[in-house]
Order: structure tokens, then sequence, then C-alpha cells
């Protein structure tokens, strides 16, 4: 027993790991040519081509992706959480339609949808401006919140809201001493979930955002084209910064449940 | 030949012993009941015996051939858990087959008996539901023709009734007693419900801290229980310390014969009801006050000091309130001696 | 209320919630995927149809379409699609099944394993493309282990696995990536279902190959079909894999979908649009196929 399980540990770790070895080693390279197993020489050139200048292109990408991802995820939490606790406490006719509108943008990739606007945002003016982007964004982030937030509530009893009434809290004191705090750990799930959709976004971002969005997924690409290999694993690297984050996050505030069923 | 043996079985979870040393044989035809608290390890019992959980020592014997090297699907059981446990997601025919299906039986064998199961389960014209279209009552009913239909050699029972509300369960009970009679299944049923266990069984095994105290008729069990653990649960706390010498047992103020009895120290067992109230002084009498006086409807229950001891008794319509002197008479046919 | 006879709103436990608070909790989220997400849709549809803002509906035709659906490009761009997705999604379901249920079996509270097996979760996709190119490609940290080892003589002896016919770079960043996904929906399942109806198929003579088959598959299959269904959808609408891992020819439906739309001939744009619409419509079809398949042998008792 103990034996198989140290065996699915090791797999497990091995499988999720080895995909940064190489990421690691290449961030960290001067000068690597093949066949050589190990860098030649290790150096920072491929970080401090980063965070070297002050007006980096790069450091500029990740800020716009950061407020990018910050504000998709604002937006989605404050009109999605009212739409996830009304659809997971409440039975009403035409709640399938509701919920079959709010799934297509799930299932459906955003690439028909992005190009579709594209036209409409030139007109409007929104085309490769950032709250263009965001609306784009905001497609799939926002079922996404909205799914999450009603599996929460689909086993939250509003009894306790009644009881903390009954016991003279006020609307906006039961809001926040009472609802808040229950579905914390379905807020924090789905602002991760949020957020890490936003930040890894490339073609909508490229479609809306013309050449003026730069992110850090489109910086990357354009990094893969050029060949400079430690400055792209080093920005990959950076790229999974969040992800991370996220993860500790939730393993702190979430407790065993996780993660789990984000994409 | 029994139908199943056990053989000084003794049963851990890790360090601890849930199962001690613990014999006990079953005829063919038997039905008997494992009766005891929460945790006294009889659903660990039912389970090493279907082969789910392993054993720490000891031998389990069907059809007077060991079992222990089989596992659950080898074994000529079938258990039948606490909760219905219907798959889902397969009809009412659909759940009675499974165990014939497993077993590779023909088409037509599986028609055939599970017309007949049905028949005798009264399930007739539900073969087609869907398990959550059931109450829960049909859903255990299923669950029993489920096992049943695979003739095992022993059919165990796992407090099948204890999640159906009273009524229910009174039905059950004869349902279930009924299906035994028809079949003759040899079947052990666990319980932890006194008359449940009384009403359904021919023999009655009662288990306590693991370790199996006594075995007899209900009658046996509930006037002559074994020992003060086994009095205890059977509601009897009215206990007298006394002595045999010669045959004869006496204290402060009972005596009483006690045939077969070795000389030395021992113990009257009386239940509450037995106790009698009387006018006046006689043999086997002593004079106490009440304590309290608590009216639950059909008795009330009085709890009497007398003698530096306390006594419960259970009397009916009675008219005492707590601070009056009587006297209680401890009849000598109802007096039990325990060591 | 006025509208209490034919519109009920039931809540849970009781909770009383009038339409006006419904319509106020759900409304904006729901206008907002109205004119984001149909309204991106129909924008779409029409300049795919050939409709140009401005111009009259005379316009409208399905030659874009045909052109697409003629193109010799085509039926090579959707096989390739297809099998992309497909076989990663059943390569993925099936590691996912067995490595559920070892970790039911012998790890269920390792809290390690779990928080291991999120990492590639919350990755993004273009990480791990660009790390299996590190990886993979034929200079890469594979090829120089082997090398290094004397197993390999020369680079061009290196098999092609990214930018490769097969498509193995492409799926393994997927493989990588959904089978925690696919794994964490059947744990949820698997957490549920507990030892008992497992045993109860023990104590009905169910042999071990037996239990998996007819009581842990029906139990894990809607999950299992489910979560299936959203990565066949995922990967056969991604840009990023392909585009980074592909080769150039034959494309995938989104990589040349957005070839043509980015073209500097605009009159490619609305066969761009097309394509990526018959992405959307094949991937719809499929999650409606896939329900009435499972709805089908759900009643037949196969499954």
């Amino acid at each position: 027993m103990n034996n198989k399980r140290h065996i699915l540990f090791l797999s497990v770790l091995v499988s999720v790991t080895l995909p940064f070895l190489p990421l690691l080693l290449w961030s960290f390279s001067e000068r690597w040519f093949y066949p050589a197993l190990l860098p030649q020489s290790f150096g920072l050139r491929g970080w401090s081509y980063i965070f070297g200048t002050v007006n980096s292109q790069i450091l500029q990408a990740l800020i716009s992706s950061f407020f990018l991802a910050a504000t998709s995820t604002l937006i989605s939490l404050a009109v999605g959480v009212p739409a996830g606790r009304a659809l997971g406490l409440y039975e009403f006719p035409g709640k399938r339609f509701v919920l079959l509108t709010f799934i297509l943008p799930v299932i459906v990739p955003p690439l028909a949808v992005a190009m579709g606007l594209h036209l409409w945002f030139i007109r409007l003016g929104l085309a490769e401006t950032f709250w263009g982007v965001v609306l784009v964004h905001l497609t799939f982030c926002l079922p996404y919140t909205i799914f999450v937030m009603r599996g929460t509530f689909s086993d939250y009893s509003p009894e306790f809201e009644d009881q903390a009434r009954t016991l003279g809290a006020s609307r906006l004191q039961v809001l926040s001493r009472v609802t808040i705090p229950m579905i914390m750990p379905g807020i924090v799930v789905a602002a991760l979930f949020s957020f890490l959709l936003s930040w890894s976004q490339y073609l909508s971002t490229l479609i809306i955002g013309g050449g003026r969005m730069l992110t850090l997924p489109i910086m990357l690409f354009s990094l893969m084209g050029s060949g400079d290999r430690p400055v792209a694993a080093a920005v990959s690297l950076i790229f999974v910064i969040p992800a991370f984050i996220a993860l500790l996050a939730s393993a702190h505030s979430l407790g065993r449940a996780g993660l789990q069923g984000v994409r | 030949m029994d139908r199943l043996r056990l053989q000084q079985l003794t049963i851990s979870y890790g360090e601890q012993e849930v199962i001690r040393q613990l014999s006990l044989s079953i005829a063919d035809g038997e039905m008997v009941s494992l009766l005891g608290p929460s945790g006294s390890g009889k659903s660990t019992l039912l389970k090493t015996i279907a082969g789910l959980l392993p054993q720490q020592d000891g031998r389990v014997f069907i059809n007077g051939e060991s079992v222990d090297h089989l596992p659950a699907e080898k074994r000529d059981t079938v258990l039948i858990f606490q909760k219905p446990l219907l798959f889902p997601y397969l009809n009412v025919r659909r759940n009675i087959a499974f165990g014939l299906k497993m077993s590779g039986y023909s088409q037509a064998a599986v028609r055939d008996r599970i017309r007949k199961i049905l028949e005798i389960t009264g399930l007739e014209g539900f073969e087609d539901r869907r398990i959550h279209q059931l109450s829960g009552g049909q859903q255990q009913r299923v669950a029993l023709a489920r096992g049943l239909v695979l003739e095992p050699s022993i059919l165990l029972l796992d407090e099948p009734l204890s999640s159906l509300d009273t009524e229910l369960r009174q039905q059950m009970r004869e349902l279930i007693r009924d299906i035994q009679k028809k079949t003759g299944t040899t079947m052990l049923f666990v319980t932890h419900d006194q008359s449940e266990a009384f009403a359904i069984s021919d023999r009655v095994c009662v288990l306590l801290d693991g370790t199996l105290r006594q075995t007899g008729t209900p009658q046996e069990l509930f006037y002559k229980p074994a020992d003060p653990d086994v009095a205890r649960f059977f509601g009897i706390s009215n206990m007298i310390a006394g002595r045999v010498s010669g045959s004869r047992f006496r204290s402060r103020f009972v005596c009483c014969p006690a045939p077969q009895c070795p000389d030395g120290s021992a113990a009257a067992v009386i239940r509450p009801e037995d106790i009698e109230i009387v006018k006046n002084m006689a043999d086997n009498c002593v004079e106490g006050s009440v304590l309290s006086v608590q009216f639950e409807g059909t008795a009330t229950r009085l709890m009497v000091s007398a003698g530096d001891e306390l006594y419960k008794i259970l009397c009916f319509r009675t008219s005492h309130v707590a601070g009056d002197r009587i006297i209680l008479r401890f009849p000598e046919n109802r007096l039990h001696l325990i060591r | 209320m006025k509208h209490s006879q034919s519109f009920r709103i039931k809540g849970k436990a009781g909770v009383p919630c009038g339409l006006l608070q419904l319509t106020a909790a759900i409304g904006p989220a729901f206008v907002i995927i109205l004119i984001l997400f149909g309204g991106g849709l129909s924008l779409g549809l029409m300049q795919a149809l050939g409709h140009l803002p401005g111009a009259s509906l005379h316009s409208v035709s399905l030659t874009h379409f045909t052109n697409v659906l003629t193109d010799p490009d085509f039926a090579g761009s959707i096989r390739l699609t297809f099998y992309v997705s497909f076989v990663s999604t059943v390569i993925a379901a099936a590691v996912s099944v067995v490595l559920a249920l070892a970790i039911i079996r012998c790890a269920e509270e390792s809290r390690l394993v779990h928080f291991f097996l999120q990492i590639p979760l919350t990755v993004p996709h273009l990480v791990i493309a660009v790390s299996i190119l590190l990886l993979l490609s034929p200079s890469g940290l594979a090829a120089r282990l082997l090398a290094a080892v004397g197993l390999l003589q020369s680079t061009s002896s290196f098999p092609m696995l990214v930018n490769d016919r097969f498509c193995i770079g492409i799926m393994l960043v997927y493989i990588w990536k959904e089978i925690p996904f696919i794994t964490f929906m059947l744990l949820a399942v698997l957490k549920n279902l507990g030892p008992e109806l497992l045993e109860t198929a023990a104590t009905l003579k169910a042999s071990k190959m037996q239990r998996f088959r007819y009581v842990i598959l029906p139990i894990i299959w809607p999950s299992l079909a489910g979560a299936g269904l959203i990565v066949f959808a995922f990967t056969f609408g991604a840009f990023e894999v392909p585009f980074l891992l592909g080769r150039s020819y034959p494309l995938t439906m989104p990589v040349w979908s957005y070839k043509n739309y980015s073209d500097i001939d605009l009159l490619a744009r609305p066969e761009g649009i097309a394509i990526g619409l018959i992405i959307s419509i094949i991937i719809i079809a499929a999650v409606i196929v896939s329900h009435l398949l499972t709805q089908y042998g759900r009643r037949r008792g196969l499954l």
C-alpha cells in the first residue's frame, strides 16, 4: 500500500514538474549550444532583459496584463455573484434557457465572437483599447464566475441570513457579516478562475487589441518568433507566477477543496 | 450441518480489537439476531463474514467449509446494508438481476428467478420503476429481493430497517419473517433494537463490547440474563447483592432457592415491573421511600430508596407521590440469580 | 404580486423572492452575455454572409461559406483538428480514470498529491507549449540527453515530436493540461461514492473487473463524458498550441480561421469568420449529440 502510494506520488510529481525544468535552465543560461546537456555558462541576461530597463516592453506588458485580468475579474464578480446566487437558490420558469445562455460562451471558443465583435468595436471606437479587450474577456470570465457562484449558492442555506436578522443584524450587516464570509471560498475560486482565464488569453486579445494592447502572451509569442530562448523562458516563468500564487492562496484559504474545476 | 460457523473470531481495526474470540453456529433455516448497542462491533462482524473485512484471528466456515481465503464475491453470502444502496442508474428489475448477471446466469433463468422473487417480496408491478421513484420502504424491499434472488447459503442483514419510520419498520419485520418462513433462507440479522430482535428471530445473540455474552430465545435473554451487563442492557438495574449457601440465596431482606448454585457471593436481579408494592410487611419485603415519580403513559416509573439501595419500579395506575413510605415485595419466583 | 399566478419563483427553503429582485440579480449578467456573446456571433454571421455595414441586404449570400466548404484544404484541416482533439481527449480521459481510481485507493487524503495535481490546472497552455518546444524539439533537452548518453548520433536522427505530422507535441500539451481537470471531476464523484456501493456489488458476486464495468463506470460516466466534452470542445477551438507546435500545412481549423482573418487581402476576412462559425457549430453539435447519446444509453440501461 505504502509502496504504491510512493510510486503514484512520484509519477505525479515528475510529470507535473518536468515541463518547468527546460524553462528554468533556459532562463538562467547565457550560452547553451547543442549538444551540451547543460548550459555552457549560466547568467541573468534573460531576466535582466525584462527588469533591467525601466521602460521595457515586457514590463509594460506585465502591467497591462495584470490590470486587464484584475478589471475583468472585478466586473465579473460584481455582475456574476448576484446572478450565481439567483441561479443557485431559486427555481423559475425559463431557468434552463438562462443557464443555456450562460453555458454557451463557456463551450464555444472566443474566436468567432471576437472576430464578430471586432468590426463593431472599430466603429464604436473600442477596438485597440483597454476597455474593448475587457469587454471581450467578459464573454468568458463572466459565465465561469456565474457557474462557480451558482455551485457555491446551491450548497448555501439562506436561513442563516434570516437567523442573523432575527438576532438584530441590518441588511448591510447581514451581507458583510454573514453572506460574504460564508461564500468566500466560492468568491476566491471564481476570482482566481476568471483572473487566470483573462491572464492567459491570447487570440481574442490580439483580435480586439490589434497591435496596441501588448499583453504578456502576445509578447511571449513574438519572443518565440524571434528565437531568443533565454528571454522567452524567463517570460514564460513570469507568466506562471499568478498561477502559483493562485495555487498557494487556494491551498491556504480553501483547504482540501482546492481549485478543482478551474481550467 | 451448520450453515455458518464462526470459530474464535477476532477482528481488529488497527490496534483496537473490535470483536474478541467470538464463536457462533447457525443451523440451516435458522433466523438468528445479533443484538447489541451501536459501537459493539455488529456491522464489523457481518462484513467479516461477508468477506469485506479480514479477521485478525479465528476462522469462518460456510456449509462446513473454510472461506477465509475467499473474497466477498466468491462467498455464498449476501450482505444487506442499512441503506438500500440500490444502483441509481439501473431500474428495479436490473437491480435485482445484478447478482445473477455477475454470475453469468442465462436470460431465461434470470427472468424466471426474478418473477418468483418479485412475487415473494410483493414487488410485482414495480419492475420498470426507476430507483428515485420508490419510497424508502420499497427501496429496502428491492434491496432484500436483490439479495434473496441469489439464494445465498446465509443472508446477512445489517440493521436494514433502522432507516425506516416506526410503522413501516413494523410491516417490514413481518415481511422479512414471512419471507424467511416461505423460503427457508438462513438469516443473520443485526440490530440494536431489542423488540425488533425479539419479534423477528428464533434465537438472539447479545454482543457487548466485542464479545458474545449470551445466546438464547428472546424469553431466556429477557428474564434470565447471564451477567450484570446483559441484565442492564435489557433494562434491569435492580440488583441485590447476597450469598448462596446450601442451595439458598440470602441477602439482608431477600431469600430464595438457588438450585445447582455453588456456594459463594452472588446477586439476584429482578425486572422493574416484577417488584410489587404491598400493604403489609412479609417475607422478601423491605420498606422504603419514594424519591421520584415519572408518569410515562402506560406505566409509571418510581424511584424508591430502601435499605441504602435504589430500586426502579414500573407500576400501572399508581397514585404514589414523592415522599410516600411504601413496602416493596420481591416475589421469590421473579428473582433471577447471576454471579 | 401581479405575476404570482403565471410566473412562479420557487426558493430553496421557501425564501421569498420577487420577480423584480430576480431580474435585478440576473438581468445585468444576462444582458452583457446576450449583447457581447450573442451580438458577437450574430455580427460575425452577418459578415460571414457577406453583409457589410452600410451596404444593402442584397449583398447577403452563402458564398463565403461555400468557398470554405469547397476549399481543397477544408477536409484536411477538419480531419487534423478532429484527430488532435479526439485523440488527446481520449488519452487524457483514460489516464484520468486510472489516476482517479489510484488516488481514491491509496492517496485519498494526500494533500501533496492533490496540490501537485492542481498545478497544471492553473498554468497557461502557452507556457507548456513553449516548454514542450524547449524539451522535444530536435535541439531540445530530450535530444541533448539522448546525445549525452550516446544514443543519438546526430540531430536529424531524433524523431520529430514538435511541428510534426502526428501532432505529438500539441497533444502532449493538451494531455498534460487536461488530465488533472478530468481527474478532479472524477474524484468529486468517486469521493461521494464511498465504499458501500462497491461492497454491495462484491457481496452480489461482482468480481473486481465487473465492479469497475458495472458500478464505477456507470457512476462516473456522466462526469467523464461531461469533462471529456469540455476538453474536446476546448481543444477543437484552441489557437495557441497548434499555432506554435503545429506544421504549416495542413492547419487546424482555428489557425486556418485566424490566418484568413488576418490576411492582408481583406476579402479573406469573411471567410476567416465563416471558419470560426463552422468551428462553433461543430462544437455545439458535438455537445447536443453527446447529450442525446448519453440519454439514449441511460434509457436503454447501457450505461
